[in-house]
């Protein structure tokens, strides 16, 4: 795939990458983390709207905010371009 | 100022959905929509459980004057926690969609759902109309009230042997933990709707429609922690009180119940209504089939028609 580093792992659909088994189990414990905190100081966040939107929002921006994050403070940022189009030349 | 109290049904709900799934007969495996069962297990509270604990505008509160008879009794809406309320449902799925995934589904979904509700004191009318007995195991105390609301309820159920329910529900679903994997999703849940998953897939990831395919149990699994952790650390001791596991407990709150039928009776007359329902969906799920491909059929042939009426 070009202008992904190979050490990445590889885009799913929609230039999102994949995440593996490790890192989701962590986004997914991350998640739950949040939301049972937000949910017991705030216990209108504890419908079947809010939980499984919460889950959603961060197994799907998650990563993405984090990538972002991460290339901004990475000091060699093209590992990180994959998010960007290549210029052409 | 409205002040609404949304409607609360437990854990185990949302984990049953999987379990449901997850343990098909071997001829529906694929073929029954999971948004349908979580539909079909979402309706009975969704149609009844608002006017449970009502809502307070001003000064003035609106709602069931006897919860627990408006819930499960009848007159009332316990007949939404009926299995004739699933059948009915399904049927009128039947009618306007001709699918057998979404009618099977809910019909499944809505009568785990009052299954599962057989545990506490106020029990369902499991033989209605022909009986509006209540059947209950009188394991934990019914403790929805006007008065105490959403919180007390919350309070009790997770003092009592509720609690342990939602848990054995978790444990049963851990121990069918492939219906949470990838695998499965991909194997049995997506070709059963493949349409919705496809449409869904054009703007989120995979990893986001495993999430959204979790997130009943992720929510469950949360809400189970959060609230068990609000009654018995965060509001104690202002609201409820300590943990109570005897039959018909916590001790702290009155156990409402509506004509119990004798406990003996209630697992048998469960089992075999639940046998039967299983039964009556594994002979009726070819002939649904193959009226579906005709109903598909008869509606692709009807679209050449309407193109050419113009004409």
């Amino acid at each position: 795939m070009q202008g992904v580093p190979a050490r990445l792992p590889p885009t799913d659909e929609r230039r999102h990458r994949s995440l593996s088994p490790v890192p989701e189990l962590a986004w997914y414990v991350v998640a739950g983390v949040t939301y049972i905190a937000a949910g017991s100081a705030h216990k209108v966040l504890l419908t079947w709207l809010v939980g499984p939107a919460w889950v959603v929002a961060t197994l799907w921006f998650g990563p993405i905010v984090f990538d972002t994050v991460v290339g901004t403070l990475d000091r060699h940022p093209g590992r990180h371009r994959r998010w960007h189009r290549r210029r052409a030349p | 100022m409205a002040q609404a109290e949304g409607a609360v049904s437990w854990a185990a709900h949302q984990f049953e959905v999987y379990l449901v799934h997850a343990h098909l007969p071997r001829r529906m495996r694929g073929g029954v929509s999971f948004w349908a069962v979580a539909a079909g297990d979402f309706l009975p509270d969704f149609l009844s459980k608002f006017w449970v604990y009502g809502f307070t505008i001003g000064e003035r509160h609106y709602g069931a004057s006897v919860p627990h008879q408006w819930h499960r009794g009848w007159p009332g809406m316990g007949v939404t926690h009926t299995v004739a309320f699933g059948l009915v449902v399904a049927a009128l799925v039947w009618l306007w969609r001709r699918n057998r995934a979404a009618t099977v589904g809910v019909a499944l979904g809505c009568i785990v759902h009052v299954v599962a509700d057989l545990g506490d004191t106020a029990g369902v009318m499991l033989l209605f109309p022909f009986s509006t007995a209540s059947f209950t195991l009188q394991l934990w105390a019914y403790g929805a009230t006007s008065d105490g609301g959403k919180y007390l309820d919350a309070a009790a159920y997770y003092s009592s042997f509720g609690m342990v329910a939602d848990v054995v529900w978790l444990v049963a679903l851990l121990f069918s933990w492939r219906a949470l994997t990838r695998d499965h999703w991909r194997d049995e849940v997506v070709p059963a709707e493949p349409g919705l998953w496809r449409r869904l897939g054009t703007v989120m990831p995979e990893r986001a429609l495993l999430a959204l395919y979790r997130g009943l149990f992720f929510f469950g699994l949360c809400r189970m922690i959060a609230w068990a952790l609000w009654a018995h650390v965060l509001a104690a001791p202002g609201v409820g009180g300590p943990l109570d596991l005897s039959a018909g407990g916590p001790w702290w709150i009155e156990a409402r119940s509506l004509r119990p039928v004798p406990i003996w009776v209630v697992l048998p007359t469960a089992a075999a209504v639940l046998a039967a329902v299983y039964g009556a969906a594994i002979a009726l799920w070819e002939p649904m089939g193959r009226a579906e491909a005709r109903s598909r059929a008869r509606r692709t042939a009807r679209i050449p028609t309407r193109q050419a009426a113009p004409d």
